[in-house]
């Protein structure tokens, strides 16, 4: 995994120390990844992702050291990689990965999962902190009442909620402006995204594992807009030159969900060495929007419930296809993530259901998302290696 | 003094018989037999609706039909209850209601549907938070529960219905709770094996049978004496039922507890004009637990129900697998323990416990507790 050789390629880390440098003065809230932060943002809090330290402390391969404290405090071993990181660290003597940040509020939601949503609730108690959970009831078909009153209602408890604790006033042209800006960064994202349906592609989804930050974290920033317009740019100059991130790309593959993040240069190299590109996942979708700035409150509680994590049975299997035959995949790798529950049950029949409904090969690995202690190499490369074996000129279905 | 009396061996052949009862109630009603799993579902609804609300109680570990479909460390009673539906266990109901407390059960009930395509159902969503925006979804979910179990029974559900059957489960929560000061009072008489197993009883019988059943329990002369070791339980069930037994065995009387097979299952609905709100209200204000944030917190719940009822100790009852419980358990206990409240941590399996395990650890917290 050399890297895609961006002009940039240094302005990313630039640009995420700015933007927590902004948040120096502000109160700060620590916050789910699937929030409204847009809103938090207009009442000048400064959003911190907990979850993105979760993913740092697995890639820095600190999970199994933070996860210690947090065990010792008698959290179980079988939780959440990214809560264990997160409560071992607020537990522990030393920091591997920098200290969280003392929060001001909390705010959990649990559209993504109900885990998220605890492991913020016992942070709170932890520090002493008051603590907002947006409750997302799961959307089985589409979103209608009485999940979208029950939203709407919950959105002005939040601006409440704020303003009580350190906020300024809600002022919804602020907000308005946060969301055209949020809008724009999101459209890049998808543009970037979408990139990887060119053959060869110049990015795919490994990549955008590398690039997702901003997405995450600075939405509704210029700094994000900024960022991804001059990506996108140097992408396009690199596609326009035939530039093939995975070189002799033969084909594509769908990967579900996150990735193995302390082995995610294994993967990359892995699936290079087979000519793989992962084009897509849901997991980098997912941090596309398109919001209503006329009606942001409602708009941005209504987005915000439709994660894909948030859906039923069948919504996410067809989102899984339309993802699948919108890029062409030879074939699709679901991960059975032991921190992720919410991703993780029904999987082994969705992998036969994919493959029945599109006739593409697929796996399943058993590994988890933070945890080195529960991959296996040799088992992961042997089945991996049976699967590229099974790749065949072919491409997904459509719906 | 044991209760010698028929309803509890009515009580536990229920547990057992769980297809016998809906054939029996089948024999002389129209309606579908709607099974639930035990989180908190608001059975007066599918009484309402004319039809007979069954909880679902697999005995036994039989985790191992479910390995094709979940992994292995996905909580024991998702995968015993996928298990039961696999091998044919619950061909008694005609439909299903899968309440959504966890990560877990959303899935499952996804993965029910596509494996099992069953010809009824639902999902109910407690909503997680006891502020005011919960009270008018909890009502809009509880109208969509009425009318889907409406349709499926082809009764439509009015107020007057539902009254009588809040009424009527009511009366099944007042004396469940009579029987549960008798149980305080009179362990030998009434132990936590017997209490606990009229209650899970109570999931499974009819309102209608279940209440001459508590009638005659409570119609035997309290008797025997007071004492053991009053603790309070806290987790989601008291589950395997054996549990209780052990805790008879030794020597602790469970004063208090927020199981759904257990205290939750006593509180009763306010008797109001509007019963569909009424329901609501009572589900808004329901004893605290993991899934949900209530008005009260658990922790204060838990620490005032010990000073309450002179408990000694708590014990958490928690499935191994279960992230909703654990991550709130380090901070539950230490809030008890900062009030000199002492606890003892137990990890169970469905239809499992390793009761010899269990036996030596509640002997050892025993004693602990005499040298407190």
């Amino acid at each position: 995994m050399a890297g895609i050789p961006l002009p940039s390629a240094g302005r990313l880390k630039d640009i995420l120390a700015a933007g927590q440098a902004q948040g120096a003065d502000a109160p700060v809230a620590w916050v789910t990844a699937v929030f409204p932060a847009e809103l938090i943002r207009a009442m000048g809090f400064y959003p911190y992702y907990p979850e993105n330290f979760g993913a740092v402390a697995a890639a820095k391969k600190v999970t199994p050291a933070l996860s210690r404290a947090a065990e010792a405090r008698g959290y179980e071993a079988d939780l959440c990689g990214y809560a264990r990181a997160g409560l071992g660290d607020c537990l522990a003597a030393v920091h591997p990965v920098g200290s969280l940040p003392k929060p001001t509020v909390i705010l959990g939601a649990n559209n993504q999962c109900s885990t998220l949503a605890r492991w913020f609730e016992a942070a709170a108690r932890d520090f002493g902190v008051p603590y907002f959970l947006l409750d997302f009831p799961p959307v089985f078909g589409s979103l209608g009442e009485p999940v979208q009153s029950y939203l709407h209602a919950q959105m002005l408890e939040l601006a409440a909620f704020l303003a009580l604790n350190g906020g300024v006033p809600l002022d919804t042209d602020r907000l308005a402006g946060i969301i055209d800006l949020a809008n724009e960064a999101c459209d890049l994202w998808r543009q970037i995204l979408a990139l990887a349906r060119l053959r060869p592609a110049p990015f795919g989804f490994i990549d955008a594992c590398v690039y997702m930050a901003p997405i995450v974290t600075l939405r509704g920033t210029p700094a994000a807009v900024e960022y991804y317009r001059l990506l996108k740019a140097e992408l396009l100059t690199l596609a326009g030159r035939g530039y093939a991130v995975v070189p002799g790309e033969r084909y594509k593959v769908y990967w579900d969900h996150i990735p193995v993040w302390p082995r995610l240069r294994w993967a990359a190299d892995l699936f290079a060495a087979h000519g793989v590109l992962v084009a897509t996942s849901q997991y980098a979708e997912a941090w596309y929007h398109r919001f209503d700035s006329s009606r942001p409150l409602e708009s941005l509680a209504e987005s915000y419930a439709l994660a894909f994590v948030n859906r039923d049975f069948e919504e996410r299997l067809r989102q899984k296809q339309v993802l699948m035959a919108n890029y062409g995949v030879d074939g699709f790798v679901l991960l059975s993530n032991r921190s992720c529950k919410a991703t993780s049950v029904g999987l082994y029949d969705k992998q036969r259901e994919l493959t029945r409904r599109t006739g593409l090969p697929g796996v399943v690995l058993e590994a988890d998302m933070a945890d080195l202690a529960f991959f296996d190499e040799d088992q992961l490369t042997e089945r991996l290696e049976l699967f590229f074996a099974r790749l065949g000129p072919g491409q997904a279905k459509d719906l | 003094m044991e209760m010698p009396v028929r309803a509890v061996a009515a009580a536990r052949e229920a547990l057992h018989d769980p297809a016998g009862v809906a054939a029996r109630w089948r024999s002389g009603h129209q309606g579908p037999v709607i099974a639930h799993l035990p989180y908190d579902v608001p059975v007066e609804l599918i009484h309402a609706a004319g039809a007979l609300p069954v909880g679902v109680f697999p005995s036994g570990t039989g985790g191992e039909h479910a390995q094709a479909h979940l992994q292995g460390w996905i909580c024991s009673p998702a995968r015993r209850f996928l298990t039961a539906a696999r091998q044919g266990e619950l061909e008694w109901a005609d439909g299903l209601i899968i309440p959504q407390i966890c990560d877990t059960m959303r899935g499952l009930k996804g993965l029910w549907q596509f494996l099992q395509r069953p010809s009824f159902l639902e999902a109910y969503y407690l909503p997680r938070t006891g502020r005011e925006s919960a009270l008018p979804y909890l009502t809009g979910e509880l109208t969509r529960l009425r009318d889907r179990l409406g349709e499926f029974s082809g009764r439509t559900v009015e107020a007057g219905d539902l009254f009588r059957s809040i009424t009527l489960y009511n009366a099944v929560r007042t004396r469940l709770d009579l029987l549960f000061q008798r149980h305080v009072n009179r362990p030998a008489q009434i132990t936590n094996l017997t209490w606990y197993t009229l209650v899970r009883a109570s999931f499974i019988l009819p309102p209608e049978e279940m209440l001459p059943l508590l009638d005659e329990v409570l119609a035997v002369q309290p008797e025997g004496p007071a004492g053991g070791v009053p603790l309070v339980v806290s987790g989601q069930l008291m589950e395997p039922l054996s549990l209780a037994g052990l805790l008879d065995a030794s020597g602790v009387v469970v004063v208090g507890d927020d199981l759904v097979d257990g205290q939750r299952a006593c509180q009763a609905v306010p008797e109001e004009s509007d019963p569909l709100a009424a329901l609501a209200r009572r589900a808004w204000n329901s004893l605290p637990c993991a899934a949900i944030i209530g008005p009260v917190g658990r922790e204060t719940y838990l620490a005032d129900l010990v000073r309450e009822r002179r408990a000694v100790g708590v014990i958490f009852l928690h499935f191994r697998n279960c992230e909703m419980e654990n991550l709130g358990y380090p901070g539950l206990r230490d809030h008890l323990e900062r009030r000199g409240i002492p606890t003892l941590y137990l990890e169970t399996q469905w239809g499992t416990a390793a009761a010899g395990s269990v036996a030596t650890r509640l002997e050892a917290f025993r004693e602990m507790l005499e040298g407190f």
